[in-house]
């Protein structure tokens, strides 16, 4: 295959004019200047010259440019990456390529030339997607993160946004719960700014808001994270969580490129806790229940069994963990089709995923498209389309949620619900409910009848899409209008079946169901934006000059819809007309709209001196007329000292760059959309005459003088290139205050309001710096890299109107201390000797040696809610990052690590007596074990409150990905018709290094009891292809 | 160039036409109605009304659930019963480590002003609306239901806290700041209101709306429980009278059938709090819980109730002679009416029961035994015919004006109806004062349970003391007949007959000061 392209000259200005049909007289003049230049330079001396230009990892570079220097005579790889220029004896050849340093040959005779053209890490963030544009990164003046898609993929894993933890300094990325279909990422950047308010920051696809972690990572062009005042304000009101613009790939000028790649991936659980077996559970029990004041609950001849598994309908030894939890498959298959012409271009994905949950009875399962096309109708007008979409369907367990914050959480209720004691199954083949004690209340739930039993799944149907039409005006003015939109709509079918359970001796168990019922709902979401942006360029000497303005305006709506129904004649038929008895439907509709104008200036001098101002002025729905338009403004300026010509050039100072803003940015995420118009609930129904009557009555009280929250942000940063660029340093120092906080302060409840009005009263300051360190170098054909980034954010209430704290369970909002600290009794360790609780004091006559001895902060000999103080800090005192990776003709390897440092969680594991304990338990205090790791078994009052001593520190490091590759070299490929093919080993989560084992350190802070699905090792083979 | 221009031109109204519409930005909630132009017709204000009464349904006031509290509830934490787990509602508070921050005092604190806020808005805007937009009668009639309402939530109020603050108006945030009303100034507010809005109401209403018959039982019982403070016998008395003289209510002839779903709407039946779960307004108190496992009724309730020879257990030659268990045979009938006991069986006899008591009242035998722990559509009996005679009853005695006859003839019928021996047969004739009060306080203990007021009755009498003590007394005991999780009971005279102030509202109320004897 041939194309006719890679034989024009690819002198920039000469191809313009070519194109230019309505300047044919300046296209003539040009073809005449080529005609002469090459009429002179035919009487010179001349060699033909054949090569081939490949990457260090053996691929060839289609499309390189070969360019005789000093001359206009140049031309492009082909699609193998050779190529046979004429030139002149003595000429220097300038191979450039993006993504790649450049080199210089000079050519002395015409041997053959193979060319390998090294990475350019710098090169490559040449350009970066700021709002509404792209700005080169030598000019950017605001604190911006970005990583490229490519650095994304190769890592199988099922949510994308899990991805990005770890890559951007001051960008925080947790893992809370990772339900399949169910595993959005938390994403906090530079702290949290609001009490009441969303912490979430801004996602835009191209452009249009939306979420991340159902898009392949295949897909993903790039991601940009927008951090301070200066580089979100063009966002206004939604911006002072941050932004993050991520940009999908769009096909280029050039032949159809076909990717492919597919994974197999393995699932277990990063944390396997190690709970007790039955003989040692019941001895811990028992012991817990005399040291309570009763009597032992396991007899020694039914531990004896236990031990002999001579019983095993009554006494088993089960480890309901394992029961409930499997390796599960994951399987990734990804296909693409970029390419175009220079009229129009096309890039054409889909994707399949389909995963098995590490938890029995969960799943989930997605396809994925995606068109991207641009067309150039004509030199000054250019159109384009995106459409993307999924099916999903995610399935989970029906009797109990796989995860949540309640006690009924699949998670938990293995610690909570279960007992080792107890079968899985009978040996006349019914489930195991009961142990030899037999009673009706210790029936456990069985994880493994319960992930069999029931059907609770929820389909999605998305689809976003957007068309533009791009037009330039005149010279360096465009207009581009930009129409979109989302639909999402969620429908849950859950299906409770009836059942009955027999014990061994064939009598029922109390735990059955006689009634199946059907619950449905429907939830559609729909949301339609409309951008249209002006932009002018002008430079006027050595003065640049970038002028955008731009209108923006979004609604949103979603209706929601809930039925259930009763009685189904069987449990296979579970459609809502097949319900007989208590058949009820709830439904309700919600509508945003914002609409906004903004604008923005860049200047520069010689690219030394920078400048940059952005305004936004939005109007939202969410606030009454007075109150409803806002405007953020920010500056922001740039110095690029090593520009100057006071600085020498230097092998050792390449660049240098100091970077100064400051800004006012907007939050109005409250997850309430009229906070601001006093309305009357409807629903307060009452029941007259046998008959409901409509009742309505204030629920909530609103504040009409409502407004955004306004947040602060001042960013000081210096930018470093070492050595040639092969060492990268950024800093950044910076301060986030919000000052009219939304606070939604306790009110009280003689006013007869579930919720006080939201307000404007808070003031939250956060105070933290991130720096980031790159280096590359390359010895021979041997690649290396490696980066590492870190980042600290001090988050401190100022004020709350006055108010000296809101304690809410165990953490506390309290003036010059964090958003919730933690708040409980401080533990000073275990009494060891009766002297000593006497000496101590307390008023509590259960109180023995081996049982937690806590400060009376207010000395009154009582220890209750009176002593309790701060313990403890939700948020770490740093996060940081590092990846190392190097590469070797075809083989390549990148570790990247993870890790939090100083956090502080609750690890509430062995406090309760309800279910199976954890083996270190067996370490408790007696008078043969007086340094034990927990107090004595008994005095559950005292010894299983919320207190420092189960505050541990939750630092971890983690191997989160660990990638080994090979790329087939081009021999084989020339054989197979491919372009490259590249074979991976991928390893996720795959070492942790945290101080406790049974726990998962990675979760929230309100998470104490492990609620939350956990998460996943991942250890994944694939296959990249292209042709 | 003019082209170009044509373009700026179209570029600018594209950028204009969209950037600057307002009603883009009016956004209304789709599913409320809003405040500004409510409260003009008769419909907004029978709306407004049902909110009120809607409050009532509260599982904190006349529902109840062992997860939340309410009227049944308050039972468990006197000598009626106990809950299986201290965290349960009401757990804490029998055991006398109740704190300000204790979960039932918080919450039962929130539901009461809920319905106080509410009827404070019906009463203040129906009584502003134009009289052209509703009949003079009617609006009297709306704002007299929902000063019964109120009435009724100060009245809870003012038992268990004593002096709280007393709001009767519309508040915004900044007027929220409301000191303490001593129990006597709010127990006058309420008496007087209803006196000057009883007869605003009708003598027969739509099912479920109040009556002047509820109004006049709400008056005596506010006397009753407050008198002293602010209410007195002598009107208890009165105002009992005046309902019996209404002539429109008596007692239901069996006992164990009245707390039945079938028979919720009879004549003996004065004012209920409705519910039906088939509307979405599902009951907890008439689900399965009170023969499960969240709480048991005590011996000592269960032994309360005299043979059918009309003597104690023990005393009649009737007792059983295994004392280990107790056995409702031979028994007063309105035990197994409301209890459930060793022997007994339940669901058409699929489920008997072991040495252990639990609540029969309001529970349907009909109902499926796990799904409706719950749901049920049993309505609540806030004041019965048979409370109204025990309250008249009491009052007579107390007010020290009173022949034996007339009380013990109110007594009487309540234990004619269920067969029992009258007073003059078992008790006999010329009974002191003293005796008689004993002879009422029993009535009243077994007729009476789990319908919200035994927790109440030891509270006005200031018996809480000697009855958490004998059952410490009791408590081995107890244990032996294997109930589980017997806890401690400690009751503090000096500060145990108020609930403390929720630590929360004294935090957000700045002109709030706890009781002394919490520390304020």
């Amino acid at each position: 295959m041939t194309n006719k392209l890679h034989e024009i000259p690819i002198e920039q200005n000469g191809l313009f004019l070519l194109r230019n049909r309505k300047k044919p007289k300046l296209v003539l003049v040009a073809l005449f200047l080529v005609a002469g230049i090459f009429a002179s330079w035919s009487q010179r001396s001349k060699l033909e010259i054949t090569g081939k230009v490949s990457s260090y990892s053996g691929l060839p570079l289609p499309g390189a440019s070969v360019v005789e220097k000093g001359t206009k005579n140049g031309l492009q790889t082909d699609f193998d990456g050779e190529f046979r220029i004429v030139v002149n004896t003595g000429a220097t050849l300038q191979i450039t390529y993006v993504g790649y340093k450049s080199q210089e040959i000079q050519i002395v005779n015409n041997n053959p030339l193979n060319i390998i053209l090294e990475d350019d890490v710098s090169q490559l963030d040449d350009v970066v997607v700021v709002g509404y544009g792209k700005q080169k990164k030598e000019n950017l003046t605001g604190a911006v993160a970005s990583i490229k898609g490519r650095e994304l993929t190769n890592v199988p894993v099922p949510s994308t946004g899990a991805l990005i933890q770890g890559r951007l300094p001051g960008v925080v990325v947790s893992n809370f719960s990772q339900q399949p279909g169910a595993d959005d990422p938390q994403i906090r950047i530079r702290g949290i700014g609001s009490i009441t308010g969303g912490n979430n920051p801004l996602i835009l696809v191209d452009g249009i808001e939306s979420t991340i972690s159902q898009i392949p990572a295949e897909d993903i062009a790039s991601v940009t994270v927008l951090k301070d005042a200066a580089s979100a304000a063009i966002y206004g009101v939604r911006a002072a969580n941050g932004v993050v613009l991520i940009t999908t790939k769009r096909g280029g000028e050039s032949a159809p490129q076909v990717s492919f790649s597919t994974s197999t991936s393995f699932q277990s659980p990063i944390v396997e806790p190690d709970f007790l077996d039955s003989w040692d559970y019941a001895r811990i029990r028992n012991e817990w229940s005399i040291g309570n004041g009763g009597q032992a609950v396991y007899s020694d001849a039914d531990i004896q069994a236990m031990r002999d598994g001579s019983q095993p309908d009554l006494w088993a030894n089960t480890d309901w963990f394992d029961v409930a939890f499997r390796t599960a498959p994951m399987q990734k298959h990804y296909v693409a089709v970029r390419g175009g012409s220079n009229k129009v271009s096309y890039s054409v994905s889909m994707e399949h995923l389909n995963q098995d949950g590490i938890l029995k009875g969960t799943s989930f399962d997605r396809t994925n498209f995606r068109t991207n096309i641009d067309v150039n109708v004509s030199k000054n007008f250019k159109t384009g389309m995106n459409v993307y979409g999924y099916r999903s369907k995610q399935i989970e367990t029906a009797l109990f949620p796989a995860s949540g914050s309640g006690d009924n959480g699949l998670n938990y209720s293995i610690r909570r619900f279960t007992r080792p004691t107890v079968p899985v199954q009978l040996s006349n083949g019914e489930w195991g409910f009961l142990d030899g004690r037999g009673t009706d209340d210790n029936a456990i739930r069985n994880i493994e009848w319960i992930s069999q039993t029931g059907k609770d799944f929820t389909e999605r149907y998305r689809v976003e899409g957007q068309v533009y039409a791009e037009l330039q005006l005149i010279e360096g003015l465009t207009f581009k209008s930009t129409l979109g939109g989302v639909f999402n709509n969620s429908a849950r079918t859950k299906f409770i079946p009836t059942y009955e359970h027999f014990d061994i001796n064939g009598g029922l168990v109390s735990n059955n169901n006689v009634i199946n019922s059907l619950l449905n709902n429907d939830n559609k979401f729909v949301r339609t934006v409309f951008n249209n942006v002006l932009k002018y360029n002008k430079s006027l000497g050595e003065h640049n000059f970038k002028v955008l303005l731009g209108q923006s305006s979004q609604f949103e709506r979603t209706d929601f819809m809930s039925v259930t129904a009763q009685d189904f004649a069987n449990n296979e038929l579970f459609e809502l007309d097949a319900g007989v008895t208590n058949s009820d439907f709830s439904g309700w509709a919600s509508e945003f709209a914002i609409q906004s104008l903004f604008g923005r200036l860049n200047y520069d001098y010689k690219g030394k001196y920078l400048f940059e101002a952005n305004v936004r002025r939005d109007g939202s729905s969410r606030f009454s007329k007075d109150n409803r338009y806002g405007v953020f403004p920010s500056f922001s300026a740039g110095w690029n000292i090593t520009e100057e010509e006071f600085v020498p050039d230097s092998k050792t100072l390449t660049y240098a760059k100091l970077r100064g803003s400051w800004g006012k940015l907007g939050n109005q995420d409250f997850n309430n959309n009229y906070p601001f118009a006093q309305t009357l609930s409807t629903g307060q129904n009452y029941i007259i005459n046998g008959s409901e009557v409509g009742g309505v009555a204030v629920t909530e009280l609103v504040n009409s003088d409502l407004t955004w929250e306004t947040s602060v942000l001042t960013n000081v940063g210096l930018d470093l290139g070492l050595f040639s660029n092969k060492v990268q340093i950024n800093l950044d120092y910076f301060e986030k205050d919000c000052e009219d906080c939304i606070v939604r302060l306790p009110i009280p409840s003689t006013l007869g309001a579930s919720e006080g009005p939201f307000q404007n009263v808070g003031k939250i300051s956060n105070k933290g710096w991130e720096a980031n360190i790159t280096y590359n170098n390359s010895i021979g054909e041997f690649n290396y890299s490696a980066n590492f980034n870190v980042s600290q954010v001090k988050n401190k209430i100022v004020d709350i109107d006055g108010l000296e704290d809101w304690i809410s369970g165990n953490t506390i909002n309290m003036e010059g201390e964090p958003i919730g600290a933690y708040y409980a009794l401080k533990s000073l360790g275990i009494y060891q000797t009766p002297e000593e609780v006497t000496e101590h004091g307390i008023n509590d006559a259960n109180l023995a040696p081996g049982d937690l001895k806590y400060e009376d902060l207010d000395g009154d000999g009582f220890i209750n809610g009176d002593d309790r103080q701060i313990i403890g800090n939700p948020f770490p005192k740093f996060n940081y990052a590092f990846n190392v990776s190097a590469q070797y003709k075809g083989f390549d390897l990148s570790a990247f690590f993870q890790g939090i440092e100083g956090i502080d969680r609750f690890y509430w594991y062995n406090t309760e007596n309800t279910g199976n304990f954890t083996r270190d338990i067996l370490d408790y205090w007696s008078v043969d074990n007086t340094d034990a790791r927990f107090p004595r078994l008994g005095n559950e009052a005292n010894n299983s409150q919320f207190s420092s001593f189960y505050l541990r520190d939750a630092s971890y490091l983690r191997l989160k990905n660990l990638n080994i590759g090979y790329s087939l070299p081009k021999s084989v490929m020339d054989k197979i018709f491919a372009e490259s093919l590249r074979v991976y080993f991928s390893g996720y989560n795959l070492l942790t290094f945290t101080s406790e084992e049974d726990y998962d350190p990675e979760r929230a802070t309100g998470d104490d009891r492990n609620r939350q699905y956990p998460g996943a090792k991942v250890i994944s083979f694939g296959l990249n292809i292209t042709f | 160039m003019k082209k170009t221009i044509y373009k700026l031109i179209l570029v600018m109204i594209v950028l204009f036409n969209t950037g600057c519409s307002e009603d883009f930005l009016e956004r209304e909630s789709l599913s409320s109605l809003a405040n500004d132009n409510f409260w003009t017709t008769e419909s907004d204000a029978t709306l407004g009304l049902m909110g009120a009464y809607s409050a009532l349904q509260s599982k904190w006031i006349y529902d109840s659930s062992p997860y939340e509290g309410g009227s049944v509830r308050w039972d468990f934490m006197s000598d009626n019963g106990y809950t299986t787990w201290q965290w349960m509602a009401g757990g804490d508070i029998a055991q006398g480590i109740h704190t300000a921050e204790s979960w039932m005092v918080n919450d039962t604190w929130k539901a009461l002003y809920v319905g106080i806020t509410r009827a404070n808005t019906v009463i203040q805007k129906v009584g502003e609306m134009d009289a052209t937009n509703i009949d003079e009668a009617t609006a009297k009639q709306i704002i007299a239901e929902a000063s019964v309402i109120r009435a009724s939530l100060y009245n809870i109020l003012a038992i268990l806290w004593k002096d709280v603050p007393l709001i009767t108006e519309i508040q915004n945030v900044t007027e929220a700041n409301v000191p303490k009303s001593t129990r006597e100034k709010t127990v006058a507010f309420i008496i007087s209101d209803l006196e000057s809005v009883y007869e605003d109401l009708p003598i027969s209403n739509d099912w479920g709306r109040l009556t002047r018959g509820a109004a006049l039982g709400t008056l005596a019982r506010i006397n009753l429980f407050h008198a002293g403070y602010g209410g007195t016998y002598e009107k208890a008395a009165e105002y009992s009278q005046e309902v019996i003289d209404l002539g429109v209510y008596s007692l239901f002839p069996d006992y164990e059938d009245l707390f039945e779903i079938v028979n919720e709407q009879n004549n003996e039946v004065i004012w209920s709090i409705q519910f039906d779960r088939l509307q979405d307004n599902s009951s907890s108190i008439g689900g399965n819980w009170g023969i499960l496992d969240y709480q048991r009724v005590l011996p000592d309730l269960v032994q309360e109730y005299y043979m059918t020879d009309g003597l104690p257990y023990g005393e009649s030659e009737l007792s059983d002679s295994d004392d280990s268990s107790i056995l409702s045979d031979n028994r007063d009938p309105r035990l197994s009416g409301a209890i459930i006991t060793h022997g007994d069986t339940f669901r058409n006899g699929n489920k008997s029961w072991d040495n252990q008591a639990y609540m029969r009242k309001w529970t349907n035998d009909e109902l499926d035994w796990d799904q409706d722990a719950f749901h049920s559509s049993q309505d609540f009996y806030v004041i019965r015919y048979a409370h109204v005679l025990l309250m008249r009853a009491e009052a007579l005695l107390m007010s020290g004006s009173f022949t034996e006859s007339d009380v013990t003839g109110l007594v009487d019928q309540l234990r004619a109806r269920v067969g029992m021996p009258l007073v003059a047969a078992v008790e006999g004739t010329g009974l002191s004062q003293e005796e008689l009060l004993d002879i009422v306080k029993h009535e009243r203990r077994i007729e009476t349970p789990f319908e919200g007021l035994r927790y109440f009755d030891l509270m006005r009498w200031e018996e809480l003391e000697e009855v958490y003590a004998k059952y410490m007394m009791e408590k081995q005991d107890i244990i032996d007949l294997e109930y589980p999780n017997v806890g401690d009971r400690i009751f503090d005279p000096g500060k145990h007959y108020k609930w403390p102030i929720p630590q929360s509202e004294i935090d957000a109320n700045s002109s709030l000061i706890q009781h002394t004897e919490w520390g304020g």
